[in-house]
Protein backbone atom coordinates (compact mmCIF):
# COMPACT_ATOMS: atom_id res chain seq x y z
CA UNK A 1 0.00 0.00 0.00
CA UNK A 2 2.67 2.47 1.04
CA UNK A 3 5.60 0.48 -0.26
CA UNK A 4 6.64 3.14 -2.73
CA UNK A 5 6.49 5.97 -0.23
CA UNK A 6 9.73 6.82 1.48
CA UNK A 7 9.42 6.78 5.25
CA UNK A 8 9.79 10.15 6.92
CA UNK A 9 12.51 10.57 9.58
CA UNK A 10 9.89 10.85 12.33
CA UNK A 11 8.30 7.57 11.18
CA UNK A 12 11.69 5.88 11.16
CA UNK A 13 12.45 7.19 14.63
CA UNK A 14 9.07 5.96 15.89
CA UNK A 15 9.73 2.54 14.37
CA UNK A 16 13.17 2.36 15.98
CA UNK A 17 11.85 3.44 19.37
CA UNK A 18 9.00 0.91 19.22
CA UNK A 19 11.40 -1.91 18.45
CA UNK A 20 13.84 -0.82 21.14
CA UNK A 21 11.05 -0.70 23.73
CA UNK A 22 9.89 -4.17 22.65
CA UNK A 23 13.40 -5.58 22.90
CA UNK A 24 14.26 -3.94 26.22
CA UNK A 25 14.04 -6.12 29.31
CA UNK A 26 11.07 -5.53 31.58
CA UNK A 27 13.43 -4.13 34.19
CA UNK A 28 14.94 -1.62 31.77
CA UNK A 29 11.61 -0.49 30.42
CA UNK A 30 10.23 0.07 33.91
CA UNK A 31 13.32 2.19 34.59
CA UNK A 32 13.06 1.92 38.36
CA UNK A 33 9.29 2.43 38.58
CA UNK A 34 7.21 0.19 40.82
CA UNK A 35 5.62 -2.57 38.71
CA UNK A 36 2.44 -2.69 40.81
CA UNK A 37 1.92 1.06 40.61
CA UNK A 38 2.62 0.99 36.86
CA UNK A 39 0.01 -1.67 36.21
CA UNK A 40 -2.49 0.01 38.54
CA UNK A 41 -2.07 3.26 36.62
CA UNK A 42 -2.63 1.46 33.30
CA UNK A 43 -5.77 -0.19 34.66
CA UNK A 44 -7.06 3.19 35.84
CA UNK A 45 -6.67 4.49 32.27
CA UNK A 46 -8.45 1.37 31.02
CA UNK A 47 -11.32 1.97 33.45
CA UNK A 48 -11.61 5.60 32.35
CA UNK A 49 -11.54 4.49 28.70
CA UNK A 50 -14.30 1.98 29.38
CA UNK A 51 -16.48 4.69 30.92
CA UNK A 52 -15.79 7.05 28.00
CA UNK A 53 -16.55 4.31 25.50
CA UNK A 54 -19.93 3.78 27.23
CA UNK A 55 -20.68 7.50 27.13
CA UNK A 56 -19.90 7.65 23.41
CA UNK A 57 -22.06 4.60 22.72
CA UNK A 58 -24.95 6.20 24.59
CA UNK A 59 -24.51 9.47 22.70
CA UNK A 60 -24.40 7.57 19.39
CA UNK A 61 -27.55 5.60 20.32
CA UNK A 62 -29.39 8.82 21.23
CA UNK A 63 -28.29 10.39 17.97
CA UNK A 64 -29.49 7.30 16.12
CA UNK A 65 -32.93 7.53 17.74
CA UNK A 66 -33.13 11.24 16.93
CA UNK A 67 -32.17 10.56 13.31
CA UNK A 68 -34.74 7.76 13.09
CA UNK A 69 -37.46 10.04 14.46
CA UNK A 70 -36.61 12.75 11.97
CA UNK A 71 -37.01 10.32 9.05
CA UNK A 72 -40.04 8.34 10.18
CA UNK A 73 -42.50 11.20 10.57
CA UNK A 74 -44.87 11.76 13.47
CA UNK A 75 -44.61 9.65 16.58
CA UNK A 76 -47.38 8.23 18.72
CA UNK A 77 -46.29 10.28 21.71
CA UNK A 78 -49.31 11.66 23.51
CA UNK A 79 -51.86 9.89 21.29
CA UNK A 80 -54.47 7.90 23.20
CA UNK A 81 -55.78 4.55 22.01
CA UNK A 82 -59.22 6.15 21.53
CA UNK A 83 -57.85 8.90 19.31
CA UNK A 84 -55.83 6.36 17.31
CA UNK A 85 -58.91 4.13 16.90
CA UNK A 86 -61.04 7.08 15.78
CA UNK A 87 -58.40 8.11 13.25
CA UNK A 88 -58.22 4.59 11.83
CA UNK A 89 -62.03 4.34 11.62
CA UNK A 90 -62.13 7.66 9.77
CA UNK A 91 -59.52 6.41 7.32
CA UNK A 92 -61.55 3.24 6.78
CA UNK A 93 -64.80 5.20 6.34
CA UNK A 94 -63.47 7.43 3.59
CA UNK A 95 -62.46 4.36 1.63
CA UNK A 96 -58.70 4.92 1.65
CA UNK A 97 -58.00 1.77 3.61
CA UNK A 98 -59.76 -1.52 4.13
CA UNK A 99 -59.93 -3.24 7.48
CA UNK A 100 -62.74 -5.23 9.04
CA UNK A 101 -64.27 -3.35 11.98
CA UNK A 102 -64.30 -6.61 13.89
CA UNK A 103 -60.56 -6.94 13.46
CA UNK A 104 -60.02 -3.45 14.83
CA UNK A 105 -61.79 -4.45 18.03
CA UNK A 106 -59.58 -7.49 18.38
CA UNK A 107 -56.34 -5.55 18.11
CA UNK A 108 -54.17 -4.84 21.13
CA UNK A 109 -53.52 -1.22 22.11
CA UNK A 110 -49.95 -1.59 20.90
CA UNK A 111 -51.06 -2.88 17.49
CA UNK A 112 -53.64 -0.12 17.23
CA UNK A 113 -51.03 2.56 17.90
CA UNK A 114 -48.69 0.89 15.42
CA UNK A 115 -51.37 0.88 12.73
CA UNK A 116 -52.21 4.50 13.54
CA UNK A 117 -48.54 5.40 13.12
CA UNK A 118 -48.34 3.64 9.75
CA UNK A 119 -51.49 5.29 8.40
CA UNK A 120 -50.28 8.68 9.62
CA UNK A 121 -47.03 8.17 7.69
CA UNK A 122 -48.98 7.19 4.55
CA UNK A 123 -51.10 10.30 5.00
CA UNK A 124 -48.11 12.62 5.04
CA UNK A 125 -48.18 15.01 2.06
CA UNK A 126 -44.87 13.72 0.73
CA UNK A 127 -45.87 10.13 1.36
CA UNK A 128 -42.70 9.52 3.29
CA UNK A 129 -42.43 5.98 4.48
CA UNK A 130 -45.55 4.95 2.60
CA UNK A 131 -44.13 2.55 0.05
CA UNK A 132 -41.80 0.83 2.47
CA UNK A 133 -44.44 0.39 5.13
CA UNK A 134 -45.23 -3.18 6.01
CA UNK B 1 -14.21 -11.14 3.41
CA UNK B 2 -17.75 -11.98 4.57
CA UNK B 3 -19.23 -10.17 7.57
CA UNK B 4 -19.04 -13.35 9.63
CA UNK B 5 -15.42 -14.06 8.74
CA UNK B 6 -14.52 -10.45 9.45
CA UNK B 7 -16.23 -10.43 12.85
CA UNK B 8 -14.49 -13.69 13.73
CA UNK B 9 -11.08 -12.25 12.80
CA UNK B 10 -11.43 -9.30 15.17
CA UNK B 11 -11.76 -9.33 18.93
CA UNK B 12 -15.08 -8.49 20.53
CA UNK B 13 -15.33 -5.65 23.06
CA UNK B 14 -15.13 -8.05 26.02
CA UNK B 15 -12.15 -9.86 24.47
CA UNK B 16 -10.37 -6.53 23.96
CA UNK B 17 -10.96 -5.64 27.60
CA UNK B 18 -9.79 -9.05 28.75
CA UNK B 19 -6.54 -8.80 26.78
CA UNK B 20 -5.83 -5.36 28.27
CA UNK B 21 -6.68 -6.47 31.80
CA UNK B 22 -4.02 -9.17 31.55
CA UNK B 23 -1.28 -6.96 30.12
CA UNK B 24 1.91 -6.99 32.20
CA UNK B 25 3.24 -4.01 34.17
CA UNK B 26 6.21 -3.77 31.79
CA UNK B 27 3.92 -3.65 28.76
CA UNK B 28 1.89 -0.89 30.41
CA UNK B 29 5.20 0.97 30.85
CA UNK B 30 6.07 0.35 27.18
CA UNK B 31 2.66 1.66 26.12
CA UNK B 32 3.01 4.71 28.33
CA UNK B 33 6.48 5.52 27.08
CA UNK B 34 5.41 5.21 23.46
CA UNK B 35 2.40 7.42 24.21
CA UNK B 36 4.70 9.99 25.79
CA UNK B 37 6.79 10.03 22.63
CA UNK B 38 3.82 10.61 20.31
CA UNK B 39 2.16 13.16 22.58
CA UNK B 40 5.17 15.44 22.07
CA UNK B 41 3.82 16.38 18.63
CA UNK B 42 0.38 17.23 20.04
CA UNK B 43 -0.44 20.48 21.80
CA UNK B 44 -2.02 20.12 25.23
CA UNK B 45 -2.24 16.33 25.04
CA UNK B 46 -0.33 14.19 27.51
CA UNK B 47 0.81 10.62 27.01
CA UNK B 48 -1.96 9.52 29.36
CA UNK B 49 -4.54 11.37 27.22
CA UNK B 50 -3.29 9.67 24.09
CA UNK B 51 -3.16 6.22 25.70
CA UNK B 52 -6.66 6.59 27.17
CA UNK B 53 -8.10 7.79 23.84
CA UNK B 54 -6.49 4.80 22.11
CA UNK B 55 -7.95 2.41 24.71
CA UNK B 56 -11.36 4.06 24.23
CA UNK B 57 -11.22 3.56 20.47
CA UNK B 58 -10.18 -0.08 20.86
CA UNK B 59 -12.95 -0.76 23.39
CA UNK B 60 -15.48 1.03 21.17
CA UNK B 61 -14.16 -1.02 18.24
CA UNK B 62 -13.57 2.16 16.26
CA UNK B 63 -10.14 0.61 15.85
CA UNK B 64 -9.85 -2.99 14.81
CA UNK B 65 -8.02 -5.49 17.02
CA UNK B 66 -7.17 -8.44 14.81
CA UNK B 67 -7.24 -11.78 16.57
CA UNK B 68 -3.85 -13.28 17.48
CA UNK B 69 -1.88 -10.05 17.89
CA UNK B 70 0.01 -9.17 21.06
CA UNK B 71 -1.72 -6.38 23.01
CA UNK B 72 1.40 -4.19 23.13
CA UNK B 73 1.76 -4.36 19.33
CA UNK B 74 -1.89 -3.46 18.84
CA UNK B 75 -1.49 -0.53 21.22
CA UNK B 76 1.63 0.74 19.46
CA UNK B 77 -0.01 0.67 16.03
CA UNK B 78 -3.32 2.12 17.26
CA UNK B 79 -1.59 4.89 19.23
CA UNK B 80 0.32 5.92 16.17
CA UNK B 81 -2.89 6.14 14.16
CA UNK B 82 -4.73 8.05 16.87
CA UNK B 83 -1.88 10.53 17.31
CA UNK B 84 -1.72 11.06 13.56
CA UNK B 85 -5.47 11.71 13.42
CA UNK B 86 -5.28 13.99 16.45
CA UNK B 87 -2.53 16.00 14.79
CA UNK B 88 -4.67 16.39 11.66
CA UNK B 89 -7.65 17.44 13.79
CA UNK B 90 -5.47 19.95 15.61
CA UNK B 91 -4.43 21.46 12.30
CA UNK B 92 -7.96 21.44 10.88
CA UNK B 93 -9.66 22.94 13.94
CA UNK B 94 -12.31 21.45 16.23
CA UNK B 95 -14.59 18.71 14.94
CA UNK B 96 -17.42 16.65 16.33
CA UNK B 97 -15.80 14.45 19.00
CA UNK B 98 -18.26 11.63 18.28
CA UNK B 99 -17.55 11.49 14.58
CA UNK B 100 -15.67 8.36 13.52
CA UNK B 101 -12.45 9.76 12.10
CA UNK B 102 -10.97 6.38 11.37
CA UNK B 103 -12.45 2.93 11.47
CA UNK B 104 -9.48 0.96 10.31
CA UNK B 105 -6.09 0.16 11.64
CA UNK B 106 -2.69 -0.43 10.16
CA UNK B 107 -2.07 -3.83 11.61
CA UNK B 108 -0.38 -6.61 9.70
CA UNK B 109 -2.73 -8.90 7.82
CA UNK B 110 -1.08 -12.22 8.56
CA UNK B 111 -2.28 -12.45 12.16
CA UNK B 112 1.16 -13.40 13.44
CA UNK B 113 1.81 -12.45 17.04
CA UNK B 114 5.44 -11.73 16.25
CA UNK B 115 5.28 -9.92 12.94
CA UNK B 116 5.14 -6.17 13.44
CA UNK B 117 5.39 -3.23 11.11
CA UNK B 118 4.35 0.23 12.15
CA UNK B 119 4.18 1.43 8.59
CA UNK B 120 4.16 5.09 7.70
CA UNK B 121 1.65 7.83 8.30
CA UNK B 122 0.09 10.08 5.66
CA UNK B 123 1.06 13.56 6.72
CA UNK B 124 -0.17 16.85 5.42
CA UNK B 125 2.62 19.37 4.74
CA UNK B 126 1.71 21.14 8.01
CA UNK B 127 1.94 17.90 10.01
CA UNK B 128 5.24 17.04 8.34
CA UNK B 129 6.56 20.47 9.32
CA UNK B 130 5.55 19.98 12.96
CA UNK B 131 7.33 16.62 12.98
CA UNK B 132 10.45 18.11 11.44
CA UNK B 133 10.47 20.83 14.09
CA UNK B 134 10.00 18.20 16.77
CA UNK B 135 12.98 16.24 15.43
CA UNK B 136 15.11 19.38 15.54
CA UNK B 137 14.05 19.93 19.14
CA UNK B 138 14.85 16.31 20.06
CA UNK B 139 18.24 16.60 18.39
CA UNK B 140 18.98 19.76 20.37
CA UNK B 141 17.89 17.97 23.57
CA UNK B 142 20.33 15.10 23.13
CA UNK B 143 23.16 17.03 21.54
CA UNK B 144 25.10 17.13 24.83
CA UNK B 145 25.17 13.32 24.99
CA UNK B 146 27.46 12.33 22.13
CA UNK B 147 26.68 8.60 22.05
CA UNK B 148 22.93 9.12 22.37
CA UNK B 149 23.06 11.82 19.69
CA UNK B 150 24.91 9.56 17.26
CA UNK B 151 22.46 6.77 17.95
CA UNK B 152 19.53 9.13 17.37
CA UNK B 153 20.93 9.99 13.95
CA UNK B 154 21.21 6.27 13.17
CA UNK B 155 17.61 5.63 14.24
CA UNK B 156 16.36 8.53 12.12
CA UNK B 157 18.23 6.93 9.25
CA UNK B 158 16.42 3.64 9.86
CA UNK B 159 19.39 1.81 11.36
CA UNK B 160 19.19 0.39 14.88
CA UNK B 161 20.24 -2.48 17.13
CA UNK B 162 23.51 -4.32 16.56
CA UNK B 163 23.82 -2.84 13.08
CA UNK B 164 23.84 0.69 14.54
CA UNK B 165 26.36 -0.34 17.21
CA UNK B 166 28.67 -1.76 14.54
CA UNK B 167 28.41 1.31 12.34
CA UNK B 168 29.17 3.56 15.31
CA UNK B 169 31.99 1.32 16.55
CA UNK B 170 30.32 0.86 19.97
CA UNK B 171 30.67 -2.30 22.01
CA UNK B 172 27.47 -3.92 23.31
CA UNK B 173 27.71 -2.37 26.77
CA UNK B 174 28.26 1.17 25.50
CA UNK B 175 25.51 0.78 22.92
CA UNK B 176 23.08 -0.57 25.52
CA UNK B 177 23.76 2.36 27.85
CA UNK B 178 23.36 4.87 25.01
CA UNK B 179 20.06 3.39 23.80
CA UNK B 180 18.63 3.44 27.32
CA UNK B 181 19.55 7.10 27.72
CA UNK B 182 18.12 7.92 24.29
CA UNK B 183 14.88 6.02 24.93
CA UNK B 184 14.57 7.81 28.27
CA UNK B 185 14.85 11.19 26.55
CA UNK B 186 12.54 10.31 23.66
CA UNK B 187 9.92 8.53 25.73
CA UNK B 188 10.33 9.52 29.35
CA UNK B 189 8.73 7.52 32.08
CA UNK B 190 7.01 9.80 34.52
CA UNK B 191 8.54 8.59 37.73
CA UNK B 192 7.23 11.42 39.89
CA UNK B 193 3.60 10.63 39.13
CA UNK B 194 4.09 6.88 39.49
CA UNK B 195 5.48 7.33 42.98
CA UNK B 196 2.45 9.29 44.20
Amino acid sequence: MNSTKKSEPHDLLANALARELLEMSDEDVLDGADAGATKAHGLRLLQAAKAESGRRRLAAARQGVANHRSTTGPSNAGVSVEVAKAYILQAMNDGRYTLAARKLDEMTDEDLLGLYSRIRRLDLPDGSGGSSDK
Amino acid sequence: MSDTAESESRLSKSEVENELLHMSAADWARAQRFANFFSRSLTGITGDDLLQETLTKLLSQDRVWKRGLKPILVLFVAMRGVSSNDLKKELNGPIDPFKAVSTTDEEPEDGSREHFELGVTHDTPEAALIKRQLLEQIEADVSQDEDAHLLLLMWIDGVRGAEAATELGMDAKRHDAARKRLARRLAPYEMARMQQ
